[in-house]
């Protein structure tokens, strides 16, 4: 990106960032209750609150995420471009995606918490499933639309199999996965705040931990110090993902 | 040399469908035909059999006297869209079949500039195909087929989303190759200009089941002006006439 589009991108964030304040403030001054801080004192606490224990909470978080984007990505890709392409997989694999995919996933928390426990493996399998449907159904149905003469053009070059999903398939489905995980990252965090919350084994046990803590001793501008971190993981991560596509999609924006 | 006797394509879905019938005829080595006729009579299914793409229910298609099979490296098939990868650049494009047969890199790349070089098309080489002209695009095509220095042309309406004068360049280009290489190429079009200028022989197609209507002998095919001889209008008209009339 160069320097004048990014300080372009920079002006325009810091004036979202400003109004979002400015509504926070009033709306903090208007209500002048304690359970809502302004944001003055909310990033005040943040700030000193990150270097104690807000700081690896907040890694805890994020590596849960991490770890079941990665995790569930990659084989996710690639069964779905499978399904996507092989009919006779598909019409084994389809009926069995289109009844297990509507189901709210987090509604197996209590089963996913019995067996894995109250600390990471849980929730990271809650989120790596959520993320893994997300993506599969993306990539089979991305790698379904292909354009036929496409493949044939480069079949006739005389790729094999593995050349066509490297060349053609791929590619043509990598814009709308990214897509897809621009969208399942919302989703993610969501279903880890609530895993967090409810199951946990204490300690470092994660944002929605710390905010459910702050919340249960009524110290407003600490669970607010916790929200303001959420937010920020969540934005980073998907500016994140929005960085990616430009960079590996070069094609997607011209 | 192609030689094709009897071709019978069926394709066989829930309903089978009987797209080609008794289809006979034989392309010399270096010599070019031109394939016309209405919409769905069977020719781009005539092209993907002889490209090895489809597989073919009755009759013989030899190609130098080899039954045809899928991935023969020397024949070269050219569509009309889709040709190109968008997520690859002019220069990625071309290199694409090189690439697959694994070409050091070395080799590809000089090969890859000497034929975009040869098109014209080497200033556009970091472009992506959305950034090209349609007639960029095409060029980019045939560049690509031309790296892997085929001795069979496909092409399926190559030049049908151009405009008139682009087309015409590329007809020019197309046959100055042809004229240089002398490689066998079967051409398929919807346009009668076209097929007069560039086939040798002309094979007229009507449909259900596809089959060939009539042949026309075309040998003036490629003369010094050709495109603004009388016998060039006597030979379009000559193919409206059949293709209307049906004699
Ligand atoms: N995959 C397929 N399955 C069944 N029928 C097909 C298939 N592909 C083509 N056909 C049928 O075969 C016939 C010939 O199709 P083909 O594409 O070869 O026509 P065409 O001569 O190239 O037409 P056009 O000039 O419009 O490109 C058509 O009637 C078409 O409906
Ligand atoms: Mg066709």
């Amino acid at each position: 990106m160069p320097l004048s589009k990014f300080k372009k991108t920079l002006s325009d964030y810091s004036i979202a960032v400003l109004i979002l304040l400015v509504l926070w403030e009033a709306a903090s001054m208007w209500l002048n209750k304690s359970y809502l801080p302004g944001p003055y004192l909310s990033f005040l606490t943040f700030g000193q609150e990150l270097g104690r224990k807000l700081g690896p909470h907040l890694l805890v978080s994020t590596g849960r995420v991490v770890i079941s984007l990665v995790t569930a990505l990659i084989p996710a890709v690639l069964l779905g471009m499978v399904l996507g392409r092989v009919e006779k997989y598909d019409r084994i694999a389809a009926p069995l995606i289109y009844l297990t995919y509507p189901v709210p996933k987090i509604i197996f928390l209590p089963l996913v918490v019995t067996l894995m426990g109250l600390g990471n493996l849980s929730k990271i399998f809650l989120i790596w499933i959520i993320v893994f449907f997300q993506i599969l159904v993306t990539a089979r149905d991305a790698a379904r639309q292909v354009n036929k003469s496409m493949v044939d053009s480069v079949l006739s070059l005389g790729a094999g199999e593995m050349q066509i999903y490297r060349h053609v398939i791929f590619p043509s489905c990598l814009p709308k996965i990214l897509t897809a995980l621009r969208i399942s990252l919302g989703t993610a965090i969501a279903v880890l705040f609530f895993s967090e919350t409810v199951a946990n084994l204490g300690g470092y046990g994660g944002i929605g931990y710390y905010v459910m803590e702050a919340w249960a001793r009524l110290e407003w501008n600490v669970m607010f110090a916790g929200i303001i971190a959420m937010g920020i993981m969540g934005f980073v991560l998907y500016l994140f993902l929005d960085w990616l596509e430009k960079k590996i999609c070069p094609w997607e924006f011209l | 040399m192609l030689k094709i006797e009897d071709l019978e394509v069926t394709y066989k879905n829930k309903i089978s469908f009987l797209a080609l019938q008794g289809v006979s005829f034989t392309l010399e080595e270096g010599h070019t035909c031109a394939i016309i006729g209405p919409s769905g009579c069977g020719k781009s299914t005539l092209l993907y059999v002889l490209a090895g793409l489809l597989e073919h229910s009755g009759g013989q298609v030899l190609i130098n006297g080899e039954t045809v099979r899928p991935k023969r490296r020397e024949t070269a098939l050219i569509l009309q869209d889709y040709g190109l990868l968008p997520w690859k650049t002019a220069q990625e494009n071309t290199s694409l079949g090189l690439e697959i047969r694994g070409v050091p890199s070395e080799e590809k790349r000089a090969l890859v500039e000497e034929a975009m070089q040869e098109l014209g098309i080497w200033e556009f080489r970091d472009n992506y195909p959305a950034q090209l002209s349609g007639g960029q695009r095409q060029r980019v095509a045939i560049a690509r087929s031309l790296t892997l220095k085929p001795d069979l042309f496909l092409m399926d309406e190559p030049f049908s989303s151009l405009d008139a004068l682009t087309r015409e360049g590329l007809q020019n280009t197309l046959l100055e190759f042809w004229q240089k290489r002398r490689a066998s190429m079967v051409l398929v079009t919807h346009n009668i200009e076209e097929a007069v200028f560039l086939g040798q022989r002309i094979l007229i197609f009507s449909g259900s089941p596809g089959r060939i209507l009539h042949v026309i002998e075309n040998k003036e095919m490629g003369e010094q002006g050709y495109r603004n001889q009388q016998l060039f209008y006597q030979r379009c008209s000559r193919v409206r006439e059949v293709i209307e009339k049906g004699v």
